[in-house]
């Protein structure tokens, strides 16, 4: 088989060589001699003998050509007929948990002697790889090796540590194909992990092994293990003041912690709380199985085990950002889910109204819906598009723009960047004619206003916005205008007619909601129907984050930072170490934390805390059901099928290999030969004297 | 003796290719010969000298001119003088400038050499003030100086030699029949040839000449690549003289020509020595001065 079979018409060239050869034989060099007194002619014997000898540089040439001429048509080779050097030889790949539960009680141990054991019964044609999961990736420690090179994996063990994020095991058996590399023998893929049900993946498939892959589940995990955490802190949604602390625990008997709540630093105050024993086994309700049949016992990642409250209330914070640590004592086996970290953002937060006519009847409207929110409660502020050159926009969690026509250039790119950086803006369009989008709408184009009604067609009721959205239905539109949005845009109402209503639109770290339609009474009647004020709530709470929640992340997220390339910063971690580089510091919009506490980013508009925590899954201790486990397995064994048949490949599955580079390699030796060996007759035939 | 002096450093002054490169022909005589074996080139016959060499008793026929009369005052006997005389004998140098004779492997030629050895035997002979006398040939005569021991008829000698180009073909028979015109006294018959022709032919040339008295000695001249051929590939050889061309394989040239060639000489030795001449073989690549002291040596071994 060929690849590229017409190139087998430049044999033809073999022509050449020989054709040259015949010419070279009937051209010997000539001498003057003083005299042919003694000479007679004696050609023919010698002429033979050098016949042959060029016999041999012609084959040489010759086989260069079909050499070269089989590279570019490249041949290709069955699998059939390729050797195989051990047809048992299997490559034993060590996938070793790094997630956060490896690190409760003797998991790690258990699972480095796990490893020790199963590199112990290698035999001497397996080759063996080390690779460590955690968090969103899977990394190979060491590439695949003969069995004899075991001790380097022993080393490399020893000196592994476990991390603190969370092990998803879809996405390390999902990703396996690729970090396995490639060709490689059948491998036994060893899994030494504690099995936790939390970090079973949404999807059964994406727990499929990859082809000629057998699966060996190491289950260092202890059934039985008790752990205590701290879930979360939130603020309680209409008592801003009171912090309600979420503690959860598995445990065979009733236990007992202190909850402890330092603010900035300072212990503010301590709980006790009680939790009950975890006496229920773990619902498993049924989700989709393979095939799109329902599959049983597939265990959900939502954490059940008992759970206690722990109320903070009447909180007496200095307006400000405020850092906020949730600890319980005496700390378990597994100590770094026993903290929980929070920024606590405690000020009513500031809301600018920006309108060109102050006495306006929009002003008017969205002056009386945001002053009548309790929660959150917003401080109006006023301005004219012009007279906002001079205020600091960052100290405003929300902008209230009336008519985003009306903006100057400079005010619109003001008022972008303060998205970018993480600001919120509801916008209107204006009344006007002829609108241009300017800069904070960039890539929209604006039609001209239809005078005839409409009214509202589909609404993203899935929206924490539209959640409880009321009856759009009936307000009445008596013109409208066309919009055309850019492809990032979120359209969450539109007109019967499909023309956008409200748009949400995400720039940098920050979000808008623009209504297309002005709030006005000769183009509807929104401003006076009763889901407006309701309506300008859930966009406020939706665009100042309005729940009231101490803000955190989880290490191994991506944390928008709000630096911008223009205005630079620097991010401490919280071990209070720079985590830029001089070289990054222009360009950090993201942080992907990997350590629990506070970083702090230091930007133009001041600093800022964000909060970073443990995932509350890797905490929750409880193993996959055996059932689970028996079908992961089954799954992987009824696809794979990873015996000493599967090695080799069957004809209808065998891919051919290319032997052009092999043929390429014969070709320049062949050519590298012939260079010699012609440089060599050459020589010869000069005949220069010695 | 003279013949032992420094004989590598002068090897290694007078190889053909480093007399080649001096310009003035009279200096590579004089560089070869200077100080090197005088005395050893004796005349053989006493004449009139200045050296003496040994009284000896009358008797009759001698020429009373030589009698010693002082010697007969004191004694009253009579007595002879003897000398040996330095230079007594005539040379006359025939050069062969055939074209054969420009034959060349890489080295000087042969007509190169020869001109370097016709220079150093006249030096030689001009400074034993023997008279010195040169013939330049190929199909014939080309060029003859009668033999003088005239002051000053060294340098014309030289500037004679310098000047010889390679001619033709040669015709060894027809001109050594013409050389009996020109060599009407005996003397020593120096012949500087590769001597490419039929040895029963040479010796019927030569005959006549050792007929007449002449010493003939026969400088044959020959490239190293002439003697051992070296080539390994098969080649087309030209004669320069007939421009004849043969494709001729190497084998050939190791095995049978080799052997050719040393019948040949075997022949032309004893045709040499059939008629009283000598052969002496020297390839170009030799250094002139060794070539000189075989001959020197050679010479003195007869006398």
């Amino acid at each position: 088989m060929f690849l590229a079979p017409a190139f087998l018409l430049g044999l033809l060239a073999i022509g050449v060589p020989i054709w040259l050869h015949r010419v070279a034989r009937a051209n010997p060099t000539q001498h003057p001699f003083a005299s042919l007194m003694f000479v007679e002619a004696s050609e023919t014997q010698r002429t033979a003998q050098r016949t042959l000898r060029y016999w041999l540089l012609l084959s040489l040439r010759i086989l260069l050509l079909i050499a070269l001429v089989l590279a570019f048509a490249g041949p290709l080779l069955s699998e059939r007929v390729v050797p195989v050097a051990d047809a048992n030889a299997r490559l034993h790949a060590i996938v070793i948990d790094k997630s956060l539960s490896m690190q409760h009680g003797e998991r790690w141990q258990r699972a480095l002697d796990e490893a020790d054991k199963v590199l112990g019964e290698l035999r001497s044609s397996d080759r063996v790889m080390l690779a460590a999961a955690e968090g969103r990736r899977v990394a190979v420690l060491e590439n695949s090796v003969p069995a004899s090179q075991a001790g380097t994996i022993r080393g490399l063990l020893r000196s592994l540590k476990p991390g603190i994020e969370r092990l998803d095991y879809g996405l390390a058996m999902s990703t396996a194909d690729n970090w396995l590399g490639s060709p490689r023998p059948p491998v036994v893929l060893h899994l030494i992990s504690d099995l936790q049900q939390s970090a079973a993946p949404l999807r059964f498939a994406d727990l499929e092994p990859p082809p000629q892959t057998q699966l060996a589940l190491h289950d260092v995990g202890n059934a039985a293990a008790e752990n205590v955490f701290i879930q979360g802190a939130s603020l309680k949604t209409v008592d801003t003041r009171s912090l309600e602390v979420t503690v959860r625990g598995a445990s065979a008997k009733p236990q007992q912690r202190q909850v402890i709540l330092a603010i900035d630093g300072k212990e503010y105050a301590r709980r006790g709380v009680e939790l009950p024993a975890d006496a229920a086994s773990v619902a498993t309700p049924p989700i989709e199985g393979e095939g799109g049949q329902p599959g049983p016992d597939f265990p959900a990642q939502s954490i059940a085990s008992p759970a206690a409250k722990v109320l903070f209330s009447d909180l007496k914070l200095a307006a400000g950002s405020h850092r906020i640590q949730v600890s319980l004592e005496p700390a378990d086996a597994l100590p770094q889910d026993d903290r929980f970290y929070a920024v606590l953002e405690h000020a009513d937060p500031k809301a600018l109204l920006v309108a060109t006519d102050s006495r306006a009847d929009d002003v008017a409207y969205f002056g009386a819906a945001i002053g009548s929110l309790a929660a959150p409660t917003l401080n109006m502020e006023q301005r004219a598009p012009d007279a906002i050159g001079s205020s600091v926009l960052t100290s405003y969690s929300l902008l209230v723009i009336a008519n985003t026509g009306a903006l100057p250039d400079v005010q619109a790119r003001r008022i972008k960047e303060y998205v970018a950086a993480g600001g919120s803006v509801l916008a209107t369009l204006g009344t006007n004619s002829s609108l241009d989008a300017g800069p904070l709408l960039e890539g929209w184009r604006i039609g001209e206003p239809e005078q005839r009604s409409a009214s509202v067609g589909e609404i993203a009721t899935t929206h924490p916005v539209l959640r409880d959205a009321g009856d759009w239905h009936s307000v009445r539109f008596f013109r409208h205008r066309s919009v055309e949005i850019g492809k990032n845009d979120k359209v969450l109402i539109t007109y019967e007619g499909g023309t956008p209503l409200l748009i949400e639109r995400t720039i940098g770290a920050g979000h808008m909601l623009v209504l297309t339609a002005p709030v006005d009474r000769e183009w509807n009647d929104l401003a006076i129907h009763p889901l407006f004020v309701h309506f300008i709530a859930e966009a406020a709470r939706y665009l100042v984050r309005g729940d009231a929640s101490a803000a955190s992340t989880t290490v191994g997220s991506v944390v928008l930072t709000g630096l911008t390339a223009v205005g630079g910063g620097q991010i401490f971690d919280p071990r209070g170490e720079r985590v830029l580089g001089l070289a990054q510091t222009a360009a950090a919009d993201r942080l992907i934390p990997d350590q629990t506490g506070f970083y702090e980013i230091r930007g133009n508009d001041g600093v800022r805390w964000v909060a970073v925590n443990v995932d509350a899954r890797e905490s929750d201790l409880t193993p996959l059901p055996a059932t689970f486990v028996q079908r992961w397995q089954a799954m992987q064994m009824r696809k794979a099928a990873p015996s000493v048949a599967a090695v080799a490949p069957t004809t209808a599955d065998a891919k051919p290999r290319s032997l052009g580079p092999a043929v390429l390699w014969l070709a320049a030796a062949f050519l590298l030969a012939e260079l010699l060996l012609a440089n060599r007759y050459l020589a010869i035939r000069r005949e220069t004297p010695k | 003796m003279s013949s032992q002096i420094n004989e590598g450093g002068l090897n290694r002054l007078l190889s053909p290719t480093t007399l080649a490169g001096l310009a003035n022909l009279e200096l590579v005589a004089r560089t070869a010969v200077e100080g090197f074996l005088t005395g050893l080139h004796r005349s053989p016959h006493y004449g009139f000298s200045q050296e003496f060499k040994e009284y000896r008793a009358y008797v009759e026929g001698d020429d009373p001119r030589f009698v010693d009369w002082n010697v007969y005052a004191r004694t009253e006997r009579t007595y002879i003088r003897r000398y040996e005389g330095e230079t007594n004998t005539r040379l006359m140098i025939l050069l062969d400038a055939s074209a054969s004779m420009d034959y060349s492997s890489g080295g000087i030629s042969k007509l190169q050499y020869g001109k370097f050895l016709a220079a150093a035997l006249a030096y030689l002979a001009a400074r034993q003030h023997d008279p010195v006398g040169l013939i330049v040939f190929d199909e014939q005569i080309r060029q003859f100086r009668p033999a003088t021991s005239r002051a000053g008829s060294l340098q014309g000698m030289i500037h004679t030699i310098d000047a010889v180009t390679a001619g033709k073909g040669t015709n060894l028979e027809e001109c050594f029949r013409n050389f009996g015109e020109h060599l009407k006294r005996r003397g020593l018959v120096a012949v500087i040839s590769d001597l490419y022709c039929d040895p029963a032919v040479l010796s019927k040339a030569v005959q006549p000449l050792a007929y007449h008295g002449h010493d003939i000695m026969l400088f044959q001249l020959l490239d190293p690549r002439e003697l051992k051929p070296d080539w390994s590939e098969s080649v087309l050889l030209e004669d320069v003289e007939t421009h004849r061309t043969l494709n001729v394989a190497p084998e050939y040239l190791a095995g049978e020509y080799r052997e050719r060639l040393g019948n040949h000489l075997a022949s032309l030795r004893k045709a040499a020595a059939d008629v009283g001449a000598h052969q002496l073989l020297i390839s170009t690549d030799e250094p002139l001065d060794r070539a000189l002291r075989r001959y020197l040596l050679f010479r003195e071994g007869r006398s």
